[in-house]
């Protein structure tokens, strides 16, 4: 009878329920068990152990994880570039800030905290949407939506299209987004492409070519609107010109008396276009697909969060993002009715802290009301995003809340509110309630336009007015108060408070 | 013929996703770096489950594998085919792993203190089960989980990713000596942690 120590034996166990004991040794071991039941015993339960072990509880796959690193890869690759703060030439960054908050009876000054603040802030939600789980919103359009969008600038945005995201432009190349509830709406005609067809008198050949058209912009289409996981919309500064393209191009392929009849059709459903040209022949559809570029010609978005808003330069992967919404059918028409319900139910928020950023020549302004928030984003584009935009003539109405408006800082009061940066005026207006006592800083300030500054620090039964400060000021270095300790006491004010704030995000770093 | 050139006649006319890690990577080395997306969908799951085998919490898994393999894409044009890519990318996981773990440990001295005590909690409520039973597989992952890293991981990686002793050595970086004793030592901690909790039949 061989004697194994206690190490040798349990050597010995483990190597041969692993199968590595040649037949002598098994053998041997064999014999030992016979002997030793207690030791039989102790291998049956490593053995079971080994054979449960090997089916261990495995994680959930995670259908997102290429997407998400894909666009981690390509964001650390590419330098994002902010342009609020770092692609505007010197002259124009010149831009005076000069705030003066109190936060739990700290007193500061610094334009440059409050830059960098926003700064980070946007940097956060732009990195959040690179890095974080993205979803197409417009992933289940049909070549009927899409005519609507073109026709009309509306998306639905759910599936009983009782939400829309209505695209709208004026002649000053402002673009307006606007997520509506549809019942608040008058009633728009829904069309179809079969109706269109008829109506404009179009060919079987011609049909499918309008298709093919329709086909290429809805792949255009289902990337220019992502969300986040965060409550995070991004939009692409192309989405505002993309339905006056679709449009365009469809006529490019018409010939001269359906050119005509296109007319008429227009008319007929309200559509806000005009066609000139009529006499031009049909494009030949070589041509005509030529002309539609095969990818974003940039890359900016318009961001927007429960507290920022801002424009920003992102380089996605949207190979991948169509790659899952063409894969994953599940991920199709997701609830994003209710996240816009939520962002437009929080930026009309009295109590909300709001950030916006803008840049020369670019300016974004968010509205909220009661019914839906709109985005405002006046941009000169950099190129022609779509050739052969002049078939058409929009006679779009100026949007209602543009037209007529001064140039200049424009608050609507504490139910709603309007951010702007300009080249030569900077606004920012941060309001914020404690439980403990109403806390609000409001700023709005620019050299030129000489606006006022104000800080209330209702708690302390305070109030501050500070007024224009002569930017060549340079506050006093030691009187800078490092963001974080300003964000740490903030938020050990709300510690202190009795119930948490749920909207104290803005600082939270 | 070097071992690229073999590489990538083998692999010519096969599509991407059915062609070997290293003739992907030759690929990748070579410029292609669309092809990484083959190498991660392939080890994803793998990589998933190691990290949750040694932290055994899910909210960590995503952001950590998300960060190895951002570290496997800078590294892989210096790869240099000494390795397998799968050892290599389980080196990586493990190292990663052990990176962040030292960090929580400095950051959450007392939480960690009170997950011992927790688990030890669970450990000493769970009823005996038999090796039948439908939470046997809770007791052993308790069981296993119990474990100090240096035994747990050689047990993982030869039970549950069927990985040979001289695969775990290269991963491992230690010697297949080493590797058989942590496993017959885990084996038998193990054991001892399960006995009590089995039924005698």
């Amino acid at each position: 009878m061989v004697q194994l120590t206690q190490k040798d034996l349990e050597r010995i166990l483990s190597l041969y329920i692993d199968g590595e004991l040649d037949p002598i040794e098994t053998a041997t071991l064999q014999e030992y068990l016979a002997a030793h039941p207690s030791v039989a015993r102790d291998l049956e339960i490593l053995q079971s152990a080994k054979k449960t072990i090997s089916k261990k509880r495995q994680m959930p796959s995670n259908e997102w994880f290429w997407l998400k690193l894909s666009n981690t890869i390509e964001s650390n690759k590419t330098k994002r570039k902010n342009i609020f703060f770092h692609s505007s030439a010197p002259s124009v960054v010149l831009i005076s800030i000069l705030v003066v908050a109190v936060i739990g009876g700290v007193y500061f000054k610094n334009t440059n905290l409050f830059r960098k603040f926003f700064e980070e802030k946007k940097n956060q939600v732009q990195n959040s949407l690179m890095t974080g789980n993205i979803l197409p919103l417009f992933t289940n359009l049909t070549n009927d939506d899409v005519l609507n969008f073109a026709l009309f600038g509306k998306l639905p945005l759910d599936s009983s299209k009782e939400t829309e995201l209505q695209v709208k432009n004026d002649e000053n190349k402002r673009s307006q987004y606007e997520i509506v509830n549809a019942f608040n709406r008058p009633s728009a005609v829904n069309i179809t492409v079969s109706d269109f067809c008829q109506s404009v008198g179009v060919e079987q050949v011609q049909k499918g070519i309008i298709d093919s058209i329709l086909g290429t912009y809805k792949k255009r289409l289902q990337t220019a609107v992502l969300v986040s996981e965060n409550k995070e919309i991004a939009i692409h500064e192309e989405l505002a010109q993309m339905n006056k393209a679709v449009v365009s191009t469809i006529v490019s392929s018409l010939e001269p008396v359906q050119k005509i009849k296109f007319q008429k059709y227009l008319n007929r459903v309200h559509a806000p276009y005009t066609v000139i040209a009529f006499n031009a022949p049909a494009v030949e559809p070589k041509i005509l697909f030529e002309r539609i570029p095969g990818a974003s010609r940039t890359n900016r978005y318009v961001i927007v969060s429960k507290d920022t808003i801002g424009i920003a330069e992102m380089k996605m992967n949207l190979d991948s993002i169509r790659d899952v919404v063409n894969n994953h059918a599940m991920y199709r028409r997701v609830a994003t009715e209710r996240m816009f319900k939520d962002l437009a139910e929080i930026q009309h928020g009295s109590e909300h802290s709001i950030t916006v950023a803008g840049s020369n020549p670019n300016r974004v302004r968010l509205h909220a009301t009661d019914n839906a928030f709109q985005i405002n984003f006046e941009s000169v584009p950099p190129v022609n995003n779509f050739d052969g935009v002049e078939n058409i003539r929009p006679r779009i109405e100026s949007s209602v809340s543009l037209t007529g408006e001064p140039q200049g800082i424009k608050v609507f009061g504490d139910s709603a509110f309007v951010m702007e940066m300009q080249a030569d005026k900077e606004m920012i207006k941060v309001l914020k309630k404690l439980p403990s006592g109403e806390f609000r800083v409001e700023f709005i300030d620019s050299l030129r336009h000489s606006p006022r500054m104000k800080v209330l620090f209702k708690s302390a039964k305070k109030q501050i007015t500070i007024g224009e400060k002569n930017r060549s000021v340079k506050p006093k270095q030691e009187k800078l108060i490092d963001i974080d300790s300003l964000l740490n006491e903030s938020k050990k004010q709300e510690l202190k408070s009795a119930e948490p704030s749920k909207n104290s995000k803005l600082f939270e770093m | 013929m070097t071992k690229t050139a073999v590489i990538n006649i083998q692999n010519a006319n096969l599509p991407n996703s059915q062609k070997s890690d290293d003739a992907l990577i030759t690929l990748f080395q070579n410029g292609d770096k669309a092809v990484f997306r083959y190498l991660v969908e392939r080890y994803q799951e793998k990589v998933r489950n190691l990290i949750f085998s040694i932290f055994n919490e899910q909210d960590i898994v995503d952001d950590l594998a998300q960060e190895i393999f951002i570290k496997v894409f800078e590294a892989l044009p210096k790869f240099r085919f000494e390795s397998s890519f799968y050892t290599w990318l389980y080196r990586i996981t493990i190292n990663k792993s052990r990176d962040e773990m030292r960090k929580r440990k400095v950051k959450r001295f007392f939480t960690f203190h009170h997950i011992e005590q927790t688990s030890k909690i669970i450990i000493e409520n769970l009823s005996p089960v038999a090796f039948d039973d439908e939470n046997i597989h809770e007791v052993i992952e308790e069981s296993l989980n119990k474990l100090p890293e240096k035994y747990r991981l050689p047990i993982v990686l030869k039970d549950v990713d069927g990985m040979s002793y001289d695969e775990i050595a290269d991963i491992l970086k230690c010697e297949v000596g080493t590797v058989k004793s942590r496993l017959s030592r885990g084996r038998t901690m193990l054991k001892e942690i399960l006995s009590p909790l089995l039924l005698q039949n």
